[in-house]
């Protein structure tokens, strides 16, 4: 049965119709009694539906206020360019570059080497880490403590890099170096600012006047763009023809972007800017281009500790079957470390899900990379999916499995308009964007008080992304989710929606109930009947029996006979007219089958409810 | 007549553009005639949420003698005992309705180069204060100092050299202003959705819900069979929903243009507002009907 707005309004005025007509006969007949009576019940549905309104012009208007409350953000910020929405006002500590130091200075052979004679390196030179840096980072790194103090900087920090993932991206786009790598420099050097040079943290409306002094040097305009800047900065550090992204070289490249062989490595102090927020760093900072303060002590996040917290978070791994751990004693190298493409979609709770459950293993083939797809591919089923959430998202295609031009175009509009230009075949990080709704729907939500709750959350948390069939009815990816795989005409999916809602809240209650899985609502009604689960509309015929014997997260069904139930959502919240839901399958202009899951209204009449447990 | 008098100015506007230079944002032409049709749709929505707001207050009146029978005094419905202060869900509406206004003018603003134009005035403000904070200081600091010798020091060189960087500044703002162009672009391809779908939710539910508002007070639940029609109310509404349609469609078209970044088409955006001034007319003349 399709949700409509209007819904409550319309079940009483077809009751308001019966009991009048009704009346009228009795009238007819001289029946004065009865008349009465249903005069009387003409006046209680009256008073029922002037509620009903009252109350759905409420959820209208906290409907818009919702949409407002968004659009305001969005004005700030427009009002705000191009210094963006100026609410980021922590004190960044300034980067300090010891202006002595040769422009060979990354040629430094180790923490006991002498300094290398200055001298101009080869315009092609990739700068690469000598063997006893290396050893000397690995050992640090396998030996380091976090502080306590600054684990929650830098988890902090970790998950603002993730949120910046889309620039950071843009800015490496045609080069090997990891987004993080940069996302990293960008906190060191800016505390994460965008209205900052990434050389070093010099502000925008400009170029830079700090050292390197004069970058970029030709500029399209003032202010200078980020990504723009950025590049020159990438440029200008030589790190576009790096290849080698194991640990040891990322430590390498980020000591060197902040130099080499200074005070810290004549004092032996390991360098801050990688080992601050660790036991290594203890005391000793530049407090400007020239002078050295031995007792001065760095208070900010080091890149190494960004770094430990890019692991926590799952942003970064390193490569296949190997975790990280900062205690590691062995001195074998370690492998390439490698950005969680998830993190394109710049949401931190869906950087890694946990589909192990039976409930969720169909969820694998919806979500893993089928492989770079390009124009001409000649596997179907990928294409296909690219083609459904290409047209989820708004880019209109056919959903014909053939990776022609049509598809390849909106599937670059769709990457262009995600700040990837230029592309043209499927890869990790557009994968992971166009599949992204599905992924944020299944993140974790935070610990909840009850399964109902928690079941609540986790039906809001699908919502917001808009479940949608695309490709025919009762079909597409959403569909597919619900359903175990299935999809078709015949598998219509309210029953599969709240069943997953189940399972997912359970999940992340770390619980096992027992609440078997049905998309058949007359299954779902009969298991309730036999577990003692059932609840008729009659035993809540009252507002008061309404809040006492219902809560949020139980499901409702819709009975059409006194054996037929046809539909089935989540009550999310319970009034005395009518109650909130949350349902799948439902949608459009009327009928069954509904295209999508939202949050509706509807009434008491012709519902009755399943207790969970 | 303030929907003729905004439709008309704009057909002059896109008239008006059209012997510029093409150097507008994507999008910002069919942005500023959706902006015209919003506040054309603006005009009538006031004159709706008037009348919901009456309704409103009186549903809440009537339900009094079965909510609060012994008739306590309810701070939370403070706005409801006062006839000249708008009842809150209504307010609430006519809030939202205002954030969208506020929206647009902020995008007006920044694909016009307005705010490229306050960045170089401040660009501007500032390079002089640093210039004329220089000779002040060097004045009082350097005993007895004259104009002339001070202009030749080394103070006077600096100043004069930071006030040289205003000849630089048209090329600033031009800059600036293609800057901002493409920000506009952009952030409203971004936001696109939550407008649209606020709009939706408004033409789809809100003025079904509202006619509802309107014909509930008239309507006793016992003399009729079903709720008695109201014509009037339906017609308010009718001229909503059709000049929020032509909003909707504008604000596509304008979306639609930043995304492909095409050039603009005069004509279609003259027979556009052309189009949205005939049925502000029509809606106008029906109101006066009334």
């Amino acid at each position: 049965m399709a949700n409509d707005v209007l819904d409550p309004i319309k079940e009483l005025d077809r009751l308001r119709w019966d009991a009048w007509h009704a009346r009228e006969n009795a009238k007819a007949k001289g029946d004065k009694d009865s008349a009465e009576k249903l005069t009387q019940l003409l006046i209680e549905i009256h008073d029922a539906r002037e509620d009903a309104v009252f109350e759905i012009l409420g959820g209208i208007a906290a409907k818009l206020a919702d949409f407002a409350g968004r659009l305001a953000k969005i004005v700030t910020r427009i009002k705000s360019w191009p210094f963006g929405d100026g609410g980021d006002d922590e004190p960044h500590e300034q980067q300090y570059y010891d202006i002595s130091l040769p422009p060979n200075d990354f040629e430094d052979q180790g923490p006991d080497a002498p300094s290398v004679d200055p001298e101009n390196p080869p315009v092609g030179k990739v700068p690469a880490v000598a063997k006893a840096w290396a050893e000397a980072y690995q050992n640090l790194w396998d030996t380091m403590d976090v502080r306590d103090s600054f684990k929650s900087q830098a988890l902090a920090i970790a998950k603002k890099i993730v949120n910046g993932q889309a620039k950071y991206a843009a800015a490496v786009q045609g080069t090997k170096i990891p987004w993080w790598f940069i996302g990293v420099v960008h906190s060191m050097e800016c505390g994460l600012k965008f209205s900052t040079h990434l050389h070093n943290g010099d502000p925008l409306t400009a170029r830079t006047v700090k050292y390197p002094p004069n970058r970029p040097a030709i500029i399209n305009g003032l202010p200078i763009d980020w990504v723009y800047s950025a590049k020159d900065a990438i440029d200008y550090e030589k790190l576009k023809l790096v290849t080698d992204w194991s640990l040891s070289s990322v430590l390498y490249h980020w000591h060197r972007y902040n130099g080499i062989d200074n005070q810290y490595k004549k004092r032996q102090i390991p360098t801050p800017y990688l080992w601050s927020g660790s036991q290594h760093y203890v005391k000793g900072k530049y407090t400007s281009d020239h002078n050295f303060d031995p007792n001065a002590v760095s208070k900010q996040v080091g890149a190494a500790v960004i770094l430990w917290a890019l692991f926590e978070i799952k942003a970064v791994s390193l490569g296949e079957g190997q975790v990280p751990t900062a205690k590691k004693k062995s001195s074998e190298p370690v492998h390439s470390l490698i950005g969680n493409p998830a993190a394109a979609a710049q949401h931190i709770a869906s950087l890694s899900l946990d589909l192990s459950g039976d409930a969720f293993k169909h969820l694998a083939k919806e979500l893993d990379y089928p492989g770079e797809i390009a124009s001409g591919s000649k596997n179907k089923t990928a294409v296909k999916r690219i083609q459904e959430w290409l047209n989820l998202h708004g880019y209109t295609t056919s959903i014909d499995s053939e990776f022609g031009a049509s598809t390849s175009k909106q599937l670059s509009r769709f990457a262009a308009d995600h700040g990837r230009e230029g592309i043209e075949s499927l890869n990790e990080e557009i994968w992971a964007l166009l599949t992204s709704p599905l992924r944020k729907a299944l993140a974790p939500i935070p610990a909840p008080p009850s399964l109902e709750t928690a079941v609540v959350n986790v039906a809001k948390q699908h919502i917001t992304q808009m479940p949608t069939e695309v490709g025919g009815n009762n079909c597409g990816p959403w569909v597919r989710a619900y359903m175990l795989g299935k999809e078709g005409e015949d598998w219509k999916w309210c029953g599969g929606f709240v069943s997953f809602m189940i399972e997912q809240a359970a999940r992340d209650l770390g619980v096992d109930i027992d609440f078997k899985r049905q998309v058949g609502v007359d299954e779902l009604v009969d298991d309730a009947k036999k577990a003692g689960r059932f609840i008729r509309e009659n035993e809540v015929s009252t507002p008061l029996l309404r809040q006492s014997k219902l809560s949020p997260g139980y499901l409702f069904v819709v009975r059409e006979t006194a054996t037929d139930w046809t539909h089935v959502g989540v009550v999310s919240s319970l009034m005395s007219q009518t109650f909130d839901t949350l349902e799948g399958n439902t949608g459009g202009d009327g009928g069954t089958d509904g295209a999508n899951a939202r949050e509706g209204n509807r009434s008491y009449p012709d519902r009755d409810f399943i207790r969970l447990l | 007549m303030y929907q003729l008098r905004y439709l008309l100015s704009f057909s002059k506007l896109v008239l008006m553009s059209g012997l510029l230079s093409s150097c507008v944002a994507a999008g910002y032409q069919e942005f500023q005639l959706y902006s015209q049709a919003y506040d054309a749709q603006y005009v009538q929505a006031d004159t709706v949420l008037q009348a919901v707001g009456s309704a409103e207050r009186a549903i809440w009146t009537n339900r009094q003698t079965r909510k609060n029978k012994f008739g306590y005094f309810e701070p939370n419905d403070a706005a409801y005992y006062i006839d000249t202060v708008e009842p809150p869900k209504t307010a609430a509406v006519r809030a939202s309705l205002l954030v969208v206004k506020s929206y647009n003018e902020a995008m007006i603003a920044l694909a016009s180069g307005e705010n490229a134009k306050a960045l170089s005035a401040k660009i501007s403000s500032l390079t002089i204060n640093v210039a004329s904070a220089a000779l002040a200081v060097a004045a009082l600091t350097t005993p007895s100092a004259t104009t002339a010798p001070l202009a030749a020091s080394n103070t006077g060189k600096f100043a004069k050299a930071m006030t040289g960087y205003l000849d630089y500044l048209p090329f600033v703002t031009e800059v600036a202003n293609i800057a901002s162009r493409e920000a506009f672009r952009k952030q409203l391809i971004e936001s696109y959705p939550t407008i649209s779908n606020m709009l939706l939710t408004l033409r789809n539910d809100g003025t079904r819900v509202m006619y509802e508002v309107l014909r509930t007070p008239g309507d006793n639940g016992v003399d009729t069979p079903v709720p008695k029609t109201d014509a009037g109310a339906q017609k308010l509404l009718a001229g909503w929903v059709l000049l929020l349609d032509k909003t909707n469609l504008a604000l596509e078209a304008a979306v639609n243009a930043a995304r492909t970044g095409s050039q603009i088409n005069l004509d279609s955006l003259s027979q556009a507002s052309v189009e949205l001034t005939v049925l502000a007319e029509q809606v106008r003349a029906a109101k006066l009907k009334n």
